[in-house]
C-alpha cells in the first residue's frame, strides 16, 4: 500500500460523497422538499469516506501518507476552497433570488444550499486532483 | 514576471530514473514530479533544494527562469 493507492482510494471516497451531497442538493430543489430520500446517505457516505481513507493511510503508514498530501495536493486543496468559496457566494446569491420570488420552500432551500456547498468543494478538490492540480 | 523552466525530466532520464522512483526518492507524490516536469506545477524552495540533491545536482541545473515569456 503506497501514495498511489491513498490518493485513489481518496479520489473515489471524497468524489462518492460529492456527489452524494450534490445529487441531495439537486432533488431537494426538484422535489421542494428538505428530505428528498433518506437524510442520513451524504452524512454517512461521508464519514464512510473518511474512515476508509483513515484506514488506508494507517495501512500505509506516515510517511506514504505525507507523500500523498505533499505540497502539491495542498496547493490543489487551496484552490478548490478558494474557487468553491466564490461559487458558495453565488449560491447564496441565487439563494436569495429565489427565496424573494418565492420559488422553492425554503427549507427545501437551506437543505440545497448547505449540501450544494459541501458537495462543490468536494468535487472541485477532487475534479482539480484527478486533473493534476 | 518570468516563468519557470526546468530540466527535471532530461536529468531524471540521464540517471535511469523513473517518475515513481524519484518521487519515493523525494518524498512526493508521482503526480507531483509529473506536474513539475510539465511545468503545470512549480515546488517550493524546500522541494526544489530535495530534488536537486536526490539527483546530485544543483538546484540551477534543474531550474531556471524562463526569459523569453
Amino acid at each position: 500500500m503506497d501514495a498511489t493507492h491513498i490518493e485513489r482510494i481518496r479520489q473515489i471516497a471524497l468524489g462518492t460523497t460529492a456527489l452524494a451531497c450534490l445529487g441531495y442538493a439537486l432533488m431537494s430543489l426538484i422535489q421542494d422538499r428538505p428530505d428528498p430520500f433518506y437524510w442520513w446517505v451524504p452524512g454517512t457516505i461521508g464519514t464512510l469516506a473518511a474512515l476508509a481513507i483513515s484506514l488506508v493511510e494507517r495501512r500505509a503508514g506516515p510517511r506514504e501518507t505525507d507523500r500523498a498530501t505533499d505540497e502539491m495536493y495542498l496547493a490543489t486543496q487551496r484552490g478548490a476552497a478558494a474557487t468553491a468559496f466564490w461559487v458558495g457566494m453565488a449560491l447564496v446569491l441565487l439563494a436569495a433570488v429565489a427565496s424573494v420570488l418565492e420559488l422553492f420552500d425554503p427549507r427545501a432551500m437551506l437543505t440545497a444550499l448547505g449540501t450544494g456547498m459541501a458537495g462543490t468543494y468536494l468535487g472541485l478538490l477532487v475534479w482539480r486532483d484527478v486533473s493534476g492540480g | 514576471m518570468a516563468g519557470l523552466t526546468n530540466r527535471l525530466k532530461v536529468l531524471r532520464a540521464e540517471r535511469d530514473l523513473t517518475q515513481a522512483a524519484l518521487a519515493e526518492a523525494a518524498g512526493v507524490s508521482r503526480k507531483t514530479i509529473n506536474t513539475i516536469e510539465n511545468r503545470v506545477f512549480v515546488p517550493s524552495t524546500v522541494l526544489a533544494l530535495t530534488l536537486a540533491q536526490v539527483l546530485g545536482c544543483r538546484v540551477e541545473d534543474i531550474f531556471a527562469l524562463d526569459l523569453s515569456e
